[in-house]
């Protein structure tokens, strides 16, 4: 534990990189994602 | 690893979250019901034995089924037209002409706006759950309107990037992060005006005649699916030619690929020399711009005063539809678009032409002619020819270029002889209790000349809210008669 807790208190950058990685591409792809309505309720047209 | 870990223990902490405060179970979907995975009905959670639909994404209210009473249970299945059919009228009248101690009907109503046979295919499958006892399809009209959903959906996502969605749609944090960034009012945001559908016309305009063809036999396919899996479940099955506006223009109309250069601009060239010999009044008819289009809108304006202007004359048709003023919308909700058509064509069935009139239309007629050596499939060409013939006194040959337009257009918007004939091809041949209910014939034989307009028309491809009225007592009749009573001791 107290390794643990002294790679989490030294090397901060090293774990904290993948976390911004992780939720930054999440929250990209989801932006993405909403540009198209999702379904199968989409609407888009025309009657 | 080590360093993987803190982030994989906060995903994990946050999916556990999520999931106990019951948030992003639903995934984010992109595939707009072109998928069997695709949930249209669902149990109704507050109605035992109850289904509600997931269709509508909040623009209009969802349907709610009750479980199954005694009552002989009738689904309904299209497009838009569907969608729109006043389905409790045909149920009422439905029930009013059934014998007494018959075990009655029930009329659901699952036609959903946009929906080609594709998704109607998916949604039908989904809907055996419903356990109709006859279903009625009413579709042809959208197969280029889903076709162009179909297109934007390739042209939008990189498939690698469609891919990682598709994998991220099973972490509940990414369904909860679209959850809150979708734009607010959901999918009804996305829709655009009706000035915006030109890029829909756009993205076919070099459709070759095959590729249109094609599209029509996936539509054969999927009704052939869908008689199919109704029959083995021993539903009756009620197939339906559709109507459309033989004066609503084609939609993609561009000269065929393999035509030469020289060729393409002298067609062009024709076809602009027979729009400009048009006489005014009538223009609006020849007409394949965007925005002298008639939309549904059209016939919804919000009321005003139609001050001094004389309401066109609208064409009578015999009983039961009898047209004229009564089956639309008082002229105050008409839009000036519409105003100018229906003048047009007021003018264009009284065919009271000028002796220059009547030479101007001689000059468009071989306009057309010269367009139509060059191409014989040309859909403007065809429908130019038909009106002129028409309007020059040539009935047949009115009926026989107009229907040619509808049929020779590349990406129709409306159903025309290829899908109507695809639905009469389909249903004879059909194993099980499969009906033909021949609309289209029926309407055409009404209409006067045989001409179906904007009388009857709000656009392309649907009626006026008063026709749907007639249509479903012509429904009425057909169901009683093609599926009479001695099913009800069953």
């Amino acid at each position: 534990m107290s390794s643990l807790g002294r790679f989490l208190r030294e090397r901060p950058l090293v774990w904290i990189a993948p976390i911004v990685v992780l939720y930054g591409a999440l929250f990209w792809l989801a932006l993405q994602a909403v540009k198209t309505p999702s379904s199968p309720f989409t609407y888009r047209v025309d009657f | 690893m080590g360093a993987l870990l803190p982030a994989l223990l906060i995903l994990g902490a946050g999916e556990a979250l999520l999931t106990a405060l019951g948030l992003g179970s639903q995934p984010h979907r992109l595939d707009r019901g072109f998928d069997d995975r695709a949930a249209y009905l669902v149990p109704d959670p507050e109605v035992v034995g109850g289904w509600r639909t997931q269709m509508f994404d909040g623009a209009a209210p969802e349907r709610t089924v009750a479980p199954r009473d005694g009552r002989r249970r009738v689904v309904l299945f299209g497009g838009s037209n569907t969608e729109s059919f006043p389905h409790a009228l045909l149920e009422a009248t439905l029930n009013e002409r059934a014998t007494p101690g018959s075990r009655g009907w029930e009329v659901l109503n699952l036609g959903r706006n946009g929906y080609g046979s594709e998704r109607v295919a998916i949604l039908f499958e989904q809907a055996m759950a419903l356990e109709p006892d006859v279903v009625v399809i009413y579709s042809g009209h959208n197969e280029f309107v889903e076709a162009g959903f179909r297109a934007e959906l390739a042209e939008g996502l990189a498939p690698a990037l469609r891919s990682a969605i598709e994998v991220a749609s099973r972490l509940r944090t990414f369904n909860a992060l679209c959850a809150a960034l979708r734009p607010e009012g959901g999918a009804r945001e996305l829709r655009p005006k009706p000035e915006a559908w030109n890029w829909e016309y756009k993205r076919f305009e070099d459709l070759p005649y095959d590729a249109t063809l094609e599209r029509f036999e996936r539509y054969r396919e999927n009704l052939e699916r869908m008689v199919r899996s109704a029959s083995k479940r021993g539903i009756d099955v009620v197939l339906c030619t559709v109507i459309s506006n033989a004066l609503a223009p084609p939609f993609a109309t561009t000269a065929d690929a393999h035509l030469p250069d020289a060729d393409r601009v002298d067609l062009e060239r024709h076809l602009d020399d027979a729009l400009e010999r048009v006489p005014e009044r009538f223009r609006i008819l020849y007409s394949n711009a965007a925005s002298d289009r008639l939309h549904v809108n059209d016939w919804q304006v919000p009321a005003r005063l139609a001050g001094d202007a004389r309401v066109p004359t609208l064409r009578r048709w015999p009983a039961p539809v009898r047209a004229g003023r009564a089956l639309l919308p008082a002229p105050e909700r008409w839009s000036p678009r519409a105003w100018r058509v229906l003048a047009a064509q007021e003018a264009f069935f009284a065919r009271e032409l000028a002796a220059a009139e009547r030479s101007a239309l001689a000059g468009v007629q071989t306009a057309c002619k010269a367009a139509l050596a060059l191409q014989s499939d040309h859909p403007l060409a065809n429908f130019r020819f038909g009106l002129t013939a028409w309007l020059l006194g040539d009935d047949a040959g009115a009926v026989e270029y107009l229907d040619r337009a509808a049929r020779y257009d590349r990406a129709p918007r409306k159903g025309n002889g290829v899908s109507n004939a695809i639905v009469r091809a389909v249903a004879p041949n059909a194993q099980g209790a499969v009906r033909l209910f021949d609309v289209a014939a029926l309407y055409a034989q009404r209409a006067p000349d045989g001409v179906i307009g904007y009388e009857l028309m709000k656009d392309e491809c649907h009626l006026h809210e008063r026709a749907y009225e007639v249509l479903m007592y012509d429904f009425a009749d057909f169901l009683a008669s093609a599926l009479p009573a001695n099913g009800d001791g069953e």
